[in-house]
């Protein structure tokens, strides 16, 4: 009997202290991160890192965590001298950055936000298109447009149309140097859309985007050797790096490879009381060598 | 979206270490870490610096101002040289073609050819050629001391010679006269020859494939001209003939290279050959050569850039006679070959 009223007295001293100590979330969260080539040349590659914030579903998740603010991007630009930060792609219901090619330009329409401070916990809402755009290691950013948030967008290069749908107030924009407010208006339309993907997956053999064309890790021994490529990287390296290496991925670049690593970069952080669940596994789908089991279902 | 969870499970009680989410440059045979973000209990940071945008400015402007469609990369060709149960030669040719999504690239069957090849001492002869297809019914007739079934006979390096033997004969070539003709020297360890009268033609039994690796490529356009340049390089592999674990015969690679477009060309020029050995001297014979050319449409506003990968047969066209020009054959009648010796010999050249 002491024994349990012992037991109860602990129970009621260290309650308070243990729920104090995780001041930012009641539950426990993770963040997940995929790394893949949105476009890569000669001179340079354009990254990005999606970004996924997992919550525990419900009360009887029984500690699995699933992603609540999916396609959330961060843009990373590649090139001889290393890597550089472009932008945030905040969530903005894009599967993809929105891209289109025109006059041998690469446009990327990119969907940030003004509030964007780090470190950032969440993925926040778009309220901007950022508008850039790439060629042969030139990269340019050419302004700045406001989207509300709910609003959509449509390309038609050199015109892009920022509206809501069915009414509201409509926005062209044309790109010149620079993006330009042409005229508003709740009638405007563009006439010949462009729809980004498709255009893109269909005919460009020579781009790489989104892991296509990605040389496939192959362990022979104590190497790596990345097919079909013979550059030959010692196994007890790389996999002090990154694990699981067969899910890895590199492209050609700059006499050599650029190796992107596998989606397993995850992270939970224990936010219950008693501060004993932080062993991630990675689990989901199995992803094949790299790719990332896409379907594109949203017209924009 | 992709399905994606994070399981957690009670341990020690450990909080996670900060993890940092980085590419990686090999380059010059070293690894370097490209750190991009760093995960800790705060949330996520950047640690790559900002880019720094160029200057938006007519003049830094791309000069092209054509849309150029460079489908390279992926892009081949490949042929087999195959012994077959008589005194022919088989060659099989194809284009390797990338395919759609992210696989490797395959053989396209509807560019497969099969050149059927006879050697003596006096040449290299073409019997025939055809889609691959249609092989099965469009052998021509071919004369009856050719299609004489033969024993193959492998050849063995030993020091600096190859040596051929069935029992009753022993032919020793130097090494160092054939390496000369093939491609690679490691070629000379795959030999395969028929015994004929006064000598014997032999080949090397492999098959090679090369394929673009898509490593890039730059176009300048100068006033109305276009010139375009390719950096590539290219994958080639050598494959020998083995059988797997259940007996059914197959390539196996034993030998890969990479070499530059311009390394490639240099390797193009040397034909494909075969050889007539007598005993005293060595006789070699071209039968096939590989061209490559960069082929450049332009319509409208759009330019496609490809190259392409043909196949030349260099050899002499067989005809009735000039197979027996100058060998000890006894002259026979080619005329009576039928149907029914001629299907075993089509079964044997089927492929699987």
């Amino acid at each position: 009997m002491f024994r349990v009223k012992l037991f109860a007295l602990l129970l009621f001293l260290t309650l308070p202290t243990a729920l104090a100590a995780p001041s930012y979330s009641p539950n426990p969260w993770g963040i997940s991160f995929q790394p893949f080539v949105l476009h890569a040349d000669s001179e340079g590659a354009l990254i990005g890192v999606e970004y996924n914030y997992h919550e525990e579903a419900g009360h009887f998740s029984n500690g699995v965590l699933k992603p609540v603010e999916p396609w959330a991007y961060f843009i990373f630009y590649v090139n001889r001298t290393g890597a550089y930060y472009v932008n945030f792609m905040a969530f903005s219901g894009y599967e993809f950055p929105p891209l289109a090619f025109y006059n041998s330009w690469l446009y990327l329409f990119l969907l940030t936000s003004t509030n964007t401070s780090f470190p950032m916990r969440k993925p926040i809402v778009s309220n901007t298109v950022t508008v850039i755009r790439y060629h042969d290691g030139i990269i340019q950013k050419l302004g700045e447009v406001p989207l509300p948030i709910g609003d959509n967008m449509n390309i038609s290069m050199p015109y892009f149309l920022t509206f809501q749908y069915p009414t509201g107030k409509r926005f062209l924009y044309k790109i010149d140097d620079s993006v330009n407010l042409v005229s508003t208006g709740e009638n405007l339309r563009l006439k010949d859309r462009s729809f980004f993907y498709p255009n893109l997956f269909k005919n460009s053999t020579s781009l790489l985007l989104v892991y296509r064309d990605c040389l496939i890790p192959k362990v022979e021994g104590n190497y790596v050797q990345f097919i079909p490529s013979h550059y030959k990287l010692p196994l007890e390296e790389l996999s002090r790096k990154f694990e699981p290496i067969n899910r890895s991925c590199a492209i050609f670049f700059d006499n050599g490879l650029l190796i992107i690593p596998p989606r397993a970069l995850e992270w939970a952080l224990p936010m219950r009381a008693c501060g004993c669940r932080e062993e991630v596994l990675i689990c989901g789908r199995p992803v094949y060598s790299c790719i990332p089991q896409r379907v594109f279902l949203r017209n924009p | 979206m992709w399905e994606a969870s994070i399981f957690l499970y009670p341990s020690k009680g450990v909080p996670p270490k900060p993890l940092n989410v980085s590419l990686y440059l090999y380059k010059d045979r070293t690894l370097t870490e490209l750190p991009l973000l760093q995960i800790s209990k705060e949330g996520v940071r950047v640690l790559a610096p900002p880019v720094k945008y160029r200057k938006v400015s007519s003049t830094v402007s791309p000069t092209t101002v054509l849309e150029i469609e460079a489908n390279w990369g992926y892009r081949g060709f490949f042929f087999e040289l195959t012994p077959t149960n008589t005194t022919i030669i088989q060659v099989l040719t194809g284009n390797i073609t990338p395919c759609a999504g992210q696989c490797f690239p395959r053989e396209d069957k509807a560019t497969f050819y099969e050149y059927y090849y006879y050697v003596n001492g006096s040449g290299s002869f073409l019997i025939s050629s055809y889609p691959f297809v249609s092989s099965l019914y469009s052998i021509p007739e071919i004369p009856e001391d050719v299609k004489k079934p033969t024993q193959v006979v492998y050849g063995k390096v030993n020091g600096s010679f190859l040596i051929f033997s069935n029992g009753d004969r022993i032919y020793k070539i130097p090494l160092s006269n054939i390496t000369p003709y093939l491609w690679d020297n490691s070629m000379s360890a795959h030999m395969v020859g028929y015994f004929l009268h006064g000598g014997i033609a032999f080949f090397p039994e492999i098959k090679v494939s090369a394929f673009e690796l898509p490593s890039g490529y730059k176009y300048v356009k100068r006033g109305e001209g276009l010139v375009i340049k390719i950096s590539g390089a290219y994958s080639l592999a050598f494959y020998n003939r083995s059988r797997d674990e259940y007996g059914t015969p197959c390539w196996d690679r034993f030998k890969t290279i990479q070499l530059s477009e311009h390394d490639l060309k240099g390797l193009l020029k040397k034909p494909v050959y075969v050889f007539f050995y007598n005993g005293k001297k060595l006789k070699v014979f071209p039968i096939m050569r590989v061209r490559m050319e960069l082929n450049v449409r332009e319509n409208h506003h759009k330019v496609e850039v490809r190259t392409l990968y043909t196949f030349q047969n260099i050899a002499e066209k067989l005809k009735p006679g000039n197979n027996r020009t100058s060998t000890p054959y006894p002259a026979k009648k080619i005329c009576g070959t039928g149907i029914l010796s001629l299907l075993p010999l089509a079964l044997a050249m089927k492929r699987k």
